[in-house]
């Protein structure tokens, strides 16, 4: 006996509203909280390349940042209707970095580094509280970040709506950040301030959408506004050969767009993820970003996903490896920061995963490479362009 | 969980047989050796709907639902309840008003174990304090107007608890299998030569043997009989399926399996039929295309399909 | 800047055009539903690159979640 039978109308409605119980779709209608906690532990190592540049003290070229980080995250269920997210993480970082430009012998601008190695701790939790409603939940996030010489306190709300049949979402989010410099050395330097503020309001709208069973697409807008001491407290500015305090607009305001695609192959059990970036800000930077990700399933509940990500970045209107101005034409606003550069970077990467009954493992690792396209005399590029590799090792057990 | 592709590993039957939702389950599903952790992820699931839907827990929703039904309140449920609530209205609406999970208030009046009729003013009493159209019920918010009601997901859960297992099943690539909870069966595919499963059909009077058996290659079927909860007086067999309507037991059909795409389907259409009667029974199986085994008061069985 | 404006919101009205054209019914999501076919930084992993790029790179944002103030950058 099959059921080779025609469906009637009254059957066919009766099997619609059955198969929309969660566990016959094999998919919550709506979002919905998980059932069982779950802890995550990682940890990360990151490296960046030496380059050749000219160390304050020692001769050696200079070795630039490693940091250690570990993280630890916690998500539980809480009731019926809602989760919660906490997270930890610690950060030590060692090393020199970017300090000021000079003109080299050869007129090419040389990268001047710290001297003194850098040795820092960053610590960083955050909780996060998201309630269900029937077809939308409300996160409420709250983070602190803590150095030495930075601290900052962070609030987030996210609203997100489900519509049309659930196949659409709408999520409106604000978050404000309230972060205070406290420069170390402040005493020593005449540059570094001794204590400043600064404040980052991010105001986003993204708009998810089921296209068919096996494509979804993502758009968003977001617009961020930075108000206060946004300068790096640590860097200088030769101007006229005489070193400078990095110093930048006190206040930012950025744009940014972004379009992202996930499309599952059922047929090769593999989903292909595109992340498509636009960046544009007062400060004259626009950057484009686009990553593809191939996340291809294997058996046994291996996964490999391969990942190329292109980044590209046009200079802050003030950036200048050094600047050689007539006297009192000074501009106020000046910085050699190589984040502020012109630059592209092509990175790319390797996650492996692993299901181990309710243990999950992941192996990741990726090189990232800024692309030195500078011609002899561009000023617009800077010399301290950063490569590094990062690899994550992580766990997970959902109890 | 994921989908294995193109898995040339050596399939090979496994089963295992646990007790849950009060009865006795076994899943037999055809697996390469590496995916043996799907057993433990089918009973998680299973544990997990009956911590949830179960009148006996009291930490359930149900129990919590129930709570607030005896006052006579209003609650919000979570997604996957109203879901379920969703579905229960659907079955009510298609079967005239006879499948309705409010019927289970009516266990205070017939009271099996005694095995005495109750008196037709306690029966009234509890009978109007069934009736889904009395209680309000819009998105995921449920209020009871009036206190002393009780819902019961007992012949929605089991059957839903057997489609979700499949639906778990089929995540995991796992095309060949059988899963049977309680007599709620789903087939996910023939054996891997082909074959359909052979499936029994309780004999109503004769425990633990079949009355029939019947070819399976993919598909569900429940079975309601009026053997599991009863109790016998002069000669007339007061069963546990309770007709919202008269508060009558079903007195006309000794079982009815169904088959059906999901179990779901297939366990409220063979309710349903039992509280019926053998005729309107079969015009209204027929007339949703479902096949059926019905086996009438006098033994005499009808199978179509 | 406003044009960039205009054209994303152009573009964000015809998908919620297009949202209302095709409806991918519940028992469909299956696929969708994958931890794979996500948005945003899903594990921990992501979350650390998110935060590198963010420290070395001028263009930041977009990824979903705010990874806070941070004097790396």
């Amino acid at each position: 006996m099959a059921i080779t039978k025609k469906i009637t109308p009254t059957l066919a409605a009766l099997t619609a509203s059955a198969a929309a119980m969660p566990g016959i779709s094999g998919f919550a209608s709506a979002a919905s909280p998980i059932t069982e906690p779950r802890i995550s532990i990682s940890t990360s190592s990151y490296q960046e390349q030496a380059i050749d540049g000219i160390r304050t003290t020692g001769t050696d070229n200079a070795d630039r940042y490693d940091i250690e980080v570990g993280q630890f995250q916690l998500v539980a269920p809480m009731g019926d209707n809602a989760e919660i997210d906490f997270r930890l993480a610690k950060d030590r970082m060692s090393g020199a970095s970017p300090w000021f430009v000079v003109e080299g012998a050869d007129g090419e601008p040389v990268q001047v580094m710290s001297g003194a190695t850098i040795d820092d701790e960053r610590k960083d939790a955050s909780l996060e509280y998201k309630h269900f409603n029937d077809s939308s939940a409300i996160s409420v996030i709250l983070g602190i970040s803590s150095e030495n010489d930075y601290l900052s306190h962070n609030i987030g709300v996210v609203v997100d709506q489900e519509l049309n049949n659930n196949n659409t979402t709408v999520s409106v989010g604000y978050s404000f950040s309230d972060d205070n410099i406290t420069a170390t050395d402040s005493e020593l330097f005449f540059s570094r301030p001794e204590k400043e503020n600064k404040s980052v309001q991010l105001l986003s709208l993204n708009v998810s959408h089921a296209v068919n069973k096996n494509l979804a697409f993502q758009t968003g807008l977001s617009y961020e506004v930075q108000k206060g001491f946004l300068s790096d407290p640590y860097k200088l500015v030769m101007v006229n050969n005489i070193p400078l305090a990095d110093s930048r607009p006190d206040s930012r305001y950025a744009l940014i767009y972004v379009a992202n695609l996930r499309q599952y192959f059922p047929k090769s059990t593999a989903a292909l993820k595109i992340d498509y970036r636009y960046y544009a800000d007062n400060w004259g930077i626009d950057s484009h970003t686009l990553s593809l990700i191939w996340h291809q399933n294997l058996t046994n509940n291996w996964s490999v996903a391969p990942m190329v990500r292109y980044y590209k970045q046009n200079e802050a209107d003030f950036f200048a490896n050094y600047l050689v101005t007539a006297e009192n034409q000074a501009s106020i606003h000046h910085s050699s920061d190589y984040r502020l550069s012109k630059f592209d970077a092509v990175s790319y990467g390797l996650t492996l995963t692993k299901q181990i009954g309710r243990m999950g493992i992941e192996l990741s690792a990726e090189q990232y490479e800024s692309t030195d396209s500078r011609k002899p005399g561009d000023s617009r590029t800077s010399p301290g362009l950063v490569d590094f590799s990062l690899v994550s090792l992580s766990a997970s057990y959902e109890f | 969980m994921q989908i294995k592709g193109n898995n040339h590993a050596k399939l090979c039957l496994e089963s295992r047989q646990f007790n849950a939702m009060g009865s006795p389950c076994e899943v037999q599903l055809y697996l390469s050796s590496a995916d043996m952790d799907i057993f433990d992820i089918l009973e998680r699931e299973i544990k997990r709907l009956e911590g949830k839907y179960s009148r006996y827990q009291e930490t359930s929703v149900v129990s919590n639902i129930n709570r607030v039904a005896k006052l006579g309140g209003q609650l919000t449920v979570d997604s996957e309840t109203a879901a379920i609530l969703q579905f229960a209205d659907h079955c009510f609406q298609s079967s005239s008003g006879l499948f309705d999970i409010t019927t289970g208030v009516l266990r205070n009046a017939w009271n099996f174990k005694t095995g005495i009729k109750p008196a037709s003013c306690k029966l009234n009493k509890y009978l109007s304090l069934v009736g889904w159209k009395k209680l309000h019920w819009q998105n995921s918010r449920l209020s009871f107007p009036e206190p002393g009601m009780e819902l019961d997901f007992g012949g929605i859960v089991k059957e839903y608890a057997v489609d979700a297992l499949v639906t778990l099943c089929r995540t995991a690539g796992i095309e060949s299998g059988i899963i049977d909870l309680g007599g709620d069966i789903a087939v996910l595919g023939p054996h891997p030569d082909g074959s359909p499963w052979m499936i029994g059909i309780r004999h109503p009077r004769k425990n633990n043997q079949p009355i029939l058996k019947i070819p399976v290659k993919q598909g569900c079927i429940a079975t309601s009989g009026d053997y599991e909860r009863y109790f016998e007086k002069e000669g007339q067999r007061y069963c546990h399926l309770l007709n919202p309507l008269t508060g009558q037991p079903a007195m006309e059909l000794q079982s009815v399996s169904v088959i059906a795409n999901l179990c779901v389907i297939a366990g409220m259409a063979s309710t349903t039929s039992m509280l019926m009667g053998e005729s309107l029974a079969k015009e209204w199986l027929d007339s949703l295309n479902l096949p059926y085994c019905l086996i009438n008061k006098s033994g005499l069985l009808t199978s179509t399909g | 800047m406003k044009r960039l404006i205009f054209r994303s919101f152009i573009l964000m009205v015809s998908i919620a055009y297009l949202a209302s054209c095709a409806e991918v019914k519940p028992w469909q999501k299956e696929n969708l539903a994958k931890p794979e076919m996500q948005f945003g930084d899903q594990t921990l992993s992501d979350r650390i690159k998110s935060h590198t790029y963010f420290s070395k790179e001028s263009a930041h944002g977009g990824t979903g979640s705010s990874s806070g103030g941070c004097g790396c950058n």
